[in-house]
């Protein structure tokens, strides 16, 4: 349970980072510490019949290759920042806002996912619902990958709970280090300035 | 030899072979299309689970194969609806190769197809969730060439498929062992939620439908065009094979009322939107959202309606998009933004191209004598004793299509800014079509707006593809 609990309050502390931090190079090292939470998290929480330490250990490998990915693009001038759209205020207030709606529906959760922990549950609605409303907050295309990878953290910490597969994890992977590949190969020739938001 | 290493490995490996050796043109792009139309004729017409002789050998194609502990199987229902979709992969690459379309076309399009083709063979089918997002991001090279500075459209696209698969994988998940679940007990509620939100994202449904019109806008017209056509299609029958495959769905008036609805919904809203374009491009977005409700209420026409009607429409969609995003690909490569007042005077500078537009319009729109219309009026018809609002929509949103295109026909007639008036001296002879340096392009373009009136005039041919298809639905063709 206190790894759970850890776990619980670095996706919370990284969700936190992500919504609010301006600096791509802050982004990156919040959705890393993001991904450890989920481990930590997961290391308690999975499955009937699982590994958990295995399926905690694929997704860590697989969220980090993914930021390593996103990083190497960066480290050669495609760096993006967050665009003063919404403000940092703005940005802290609606942060408290989906922390109160995940804390107050993990009840709920935990009974449509069987399996979910206490923890699983908070942290899984919480990176779910920060990372789709991030979406919609940022432009360019790394960091609205990021976002999609925050949200993606969240559905497989809630999904590891009902899916015990090593394969599906794997899967899940290789979709995250797609995504990311993606962001980068977008990332490296299109003006972030040009386009609108995605929401 | 198995039919998915056939029809799923082999385009995989030669798409992304293909993907090396891109600038060998235009070698590179012919075998991919000589593996496309392969694969199209052995899927239409070769037999499976059968001893086949070639020559001195017996060859047996087996329907299933196992790959990491998963099943795929192609069964041969299936396997048509996959001949039939590497078909039309063969005709959208071959006029990509004659508009010198992005050269990753090809190699993406078919190692996409291959990755959507395993989506519908794997047994345990939330990991089509996996396929679906593998091929959208495989497609992102294809839609936003390297070099391209505009990309706000792909982004879009892409976060809004990759927002709709976790909901898939969650729902396949969730509905494994419900396969003979009646309707109607609060056990299927979840997965019942997570698989139509799943879907209404995928499918763009309004008002999940920005990243179209944002799409076509920033891309190439014919590229942006192939996505519209290729997921809607496989997404479809996807949702065909689960509505088959679990009682509940299959069972329940209320899944197919609610098909229904959310079809109307977006066949009104698109054909609302569609009315206040002023560009092209957006009105084949429109269209798009337009054709998917009509995909959704075919769908909703119940057990025997939706099998029978999903794949005239599919293949009228593909057929018409490809004839128009081309047009509108021929002028854009022209200079035209492909706004009506850019296109002023198109019909008598590039008459095939403009002729092709308007004939994907009038198709689309379901006018009478296109391939669109037979099509439309048997929707309709099967439509009218479930739900009579039901065919009120249809008729609107192809109320809204034929507007559209008379608006379109409009432009395009007027003349051009700067052209003379009746009393000045004659004008110029005309222009040559678009992309001069291929007659080809006029030739496929003429050859396609005459096929559309074929199929328009003798649905017979149409009804072929049902019968040859719908077969893979046993349970609601019962």
């Amino acid at each position: 349970m206190p790894f759970a609990v850890f776990g619980m309050l670095l996706g919370i502390a990284g969700a936190i980072a992500l919504f609010t931090s301006r600096s791509w190079l802050r982004c990156l090292a919040a959705q890393g510490v993001v991904y450890l939470g989920v481990f930590l998290v997961l290391l308690e929480q999975s499955a009937a019949g699982s590994n958990p330490a295995e399926l905690a250990a694929i997704r860590l490998v697989g969220g980090w290759m993914a930021l390593a990915v996103l990083g190497a693009t960066s480290s050669r001038g495609a760096r993006e920042t967050v665009e003063e759209d919404a403000g940092f205020i703005f940005r802290i207030f609606l942060f408290c806002l989906i922390f109160l709606v995940s804390w107050s529906i993990s009840g709920g959760t935990m009974q449509w996912i069987p399996g979910a922990a206490y923890e699983g549950a908070v942290t899984g609605a919480l990176l779910l619902f920060c990372g789709l409303i991030r979406t919609g907050l940022v432009r360019g295309p790394m960091q609205v990958v990021l976002s999609l990878l925050s949200a993606f953290s969240g559905f497989e910490l809630l999904f590891s709970a009902i899916d015990a597969s090593a394969l599906m994890a794997a899967m899940l992977a290789v979709s995250n280090l797609g995504l990311a590949m993606v962001g980068a190969y977008l990332g490296t020739h299109i003006d972030p300035a040009g386009i609108e938001n995605t929401g | 030899m198995t039919a998915p290493l056939i029809w799923i490995g082999l385009p995989a490996v030669m798409g992304f072979l293909l993907v090396g050796v891109r600038n060998r043109y235009p070698w590179s792009p012919a075998v991919g299309l000589a593996t496309a139309a392969g694969l199209a004729l052995l899927g239409l017409f070769l037999p499976l689970d059968e001893v086949l002789p070639v020559g001195p050998f017996r060859l047996l194609i087996a329907s299933g194969q196992i790959v990491l502990g998963r099943a795929f199987v192609i069964g041969p229902s299936l396997l048509r609806i996959i001949g039939a979709s590497y078909g039309a992969l063969t005709l959208w690459g071959l006029v990509a190769l004659v508009l010198k379309s992005n050269r990753v076309f090809i190699p993406g399009s078919l190692l996409a197809t291959a990755l959507l083709c395993a989506g519908l063979a794997v047994q345990l089918w939330q990991f089509a969730g996996i396929f679906i997002l593998l091929a959208v991001l495989v497609l992102v090279p294809v839609l936003s060439p390297a070099g391209s500075t505009r990309g706000g459209g792909v982004l879009k696209f892409v976060a809004f498929q990759a927002i709709g698969v976790p909901f898939l994988i969650a729902a396949g998940t969730l509905m494994e062992g419900f396969e003979s679940i009646p309707p109607g007990l609060a056990l299927t509620l979840r997965p019942g939620i997570f698989l139509g939100l799943s879907f209404v994202f995928l499918l763009a449904i309004f008002p999940f439908h920005g990243w179209i019109p944002a799409l076509i806008t920033d891309e190439d017209p014919f590229l942006s065009s192939f996505i519209l056509v290729l997921l809607p299609g496989f997404i479809g029958v996807l949702g065909l094979q689960l509505i088959d495959r679990y009682l509940f769905l299959r069972g329940s008036a209320e899944f197919f009322a609610l098909a229904r609805a959310v079809g109307m919904l977006s066949v009104v809203a698109g054909s609302s939107l569609v009315l206040v374009q002023r560009q092209a491009g957006r009105v084949l977005g429109y269209a798009a959202s337009i054709e998917t409700g009509m995909l959704l209420l075919a769908i909703g026409a119940g057990p025997g309606g939706g099998p029978r009607l999903l794949f005239p429409i599919l293949a009228v969609r593909s057929a018409s998009f490809l004839l128009w995003s081309a047009g509108l690909a021929a002028l854009s490569k022209e200079g035209n933004s492909l706004h009506f007042s850019d296109l002023r005077g198109t019909l008598r500078s590039h008459p095939v191209s403009s002729a092709a537009v308007l004939v994907g319009v009038f198709s689309t729109a379901g006018f009478p004598l296109f391939a669109g219309f037979p099509v439309k009026l048997n929707l309709a018809a099967i439509l009218a004793p479930l739900e009579p609002t039901a065919v009120f929509a249809t008729w609107l949103g192809m109320a809204g299509m034929a507007i559209a295109g008379a608006l379109t026909l409009a432009a395009m007639a007027a003349p051009a800014a700067g052209v003379a008036g009746p009393d000045d001296p004659p004008d110029p002879p005309p222009i040559a079509d678009p992309v001069p340096r291929k007659r080809l392009l006029p030739i496929l373009l003429a050859t396609g707006c005459l096929l559309l009136l074929f199929f328009g005039l003798f649905p017979g041919w149409i009804e072929w593809l049902s019968a040859t298809m719908s077969p893979a639905f046993a349970n609601l063709m019962r």
